[in-house]
């Protein structure tokens, strides 16, 4: 059973705000809904972490390859999010963004986020 | 000592050269006479043979030590430009072979490597797709190098991205 630990709410709540950011204001802030799909799978994976006594890592270049050596079957999506949201917060206008991103984003976010809760 | 040498010491432009011969020639125990003559302060320093022998110990001792870290240093800038060599020749065979890329390069991270790839596709998601199983190449490759992948097509690029990159292929 899926504990409320702080980690499981704010990945709950990053996934509602991007939810609600598509149904109130369609394709208007992609980049966004990108980013708090992105940070929804980062608490979950915390969350996964945090109970198997794995020391929580404070930044991606540390994050990404104990995700790597740790749950391997979620690697490429986890990878995958991960440019997804450096594309969005990083490199290209907001504007730019697709919706296909997004739909990909969220597809990456539903594989990473139903197994982790599987198994935690 | 000569009366060559005598000779030499009476006359202050040759000084240098008595100095030189006198204490080559003479036991350790003239060696007082050197100081006699108040030659500059600093050779002055040493009043024993022994003095003598432990400072010129200290300083071929420093003189090694510097040595050695310079060849420590060289070795180890040896060592990371090798590895840097071997990373842009694997990056560069990996992606090259991508036919959607048209411009790989490099930059260093706070811990590891960003590697911009530049791709001309019209959908995103299959050309992150082809640049992950490149990623997931490099990292077997070099596991513990951590690889950054910031994916842009071509109408993406600003001169932002590009500086202080590392070109390893352009087409």
């Amino acid at each position: 059973m899926v504990s409320n630990s702080w980690y499981v709410l704010q990945s709950t709540h990053n996934k509602e705000t991007s939810d609600d950011l598509n149904q109130l204001v369609q394709n208007k802030h992609l980049d966004w809904e990108i980013t708090t799909l992105f940070y929804s799978a980062l608490h979950i994976i915390n969350e996964y972490f945090l109970q198997r006594g794995i020391p929580l890592p404070d930044k991606h270049d540390q994050r990404t390859p104990l995700v790597r050596n740790t749950l391997n079957q979620i690697y490429p999506e986890y990878q995958k999010l991960l440019i997804l949201s450096i594309r969005t917060r990083y490199l290209v206008n907001y504007n730019s963004i697709k919706p296909k991103e997004r739909q990909d984003a969220l597809d990456c976010f539903n594989i990473i986020s139903s197994h982790i809760r599987s198994i935690i | 000592m000569s009366q060559d040498d005598f000779l030499k010491i009476r006359s202050p432009r040759n000084i240098d050269n008595f100095l030189k011969v006198f204490l080559q020639k003479v036991p350790d125990g003239y060696k007082i006479h050197y100081t006699n003559l108040q030659y500059p302060e600093q050779q002055k320093k040493s009043t024993t043979p022994l003095e003598e022998e432990v400072h010129l110990m200290s300083d071929r001792q420093l003189a090694l030590e510097s040595r050695v870290e310079s060849l420590e240093f060289k070795s180890n800038i040896a060592s990371i430009q090798d590895k840097i060599t071997k990373i842009e020749d694997f990056t560069n065979k990996v992606f090259s072979d991508i036919p959607i890329i048209v411009n790989a390069s490099y930059r260093p991270s706070s811990s590891g490597l960003i590697i911009l790839l530049i791709h001309n596709s019209d959908d995103v998601s299959s050309a992150i797709d082809q640049i992950q199983k490149g990623i997931f190449k490099l990292e077997e490759a070099f596991p513990n190098i951590y690889f950054e992948p910031w994916v842009l097509h071509v109408t993406e690029v600003q001169n932002q991205h590009l500086k202080q990159s590392k070109t390893i292929f352009q087409r």
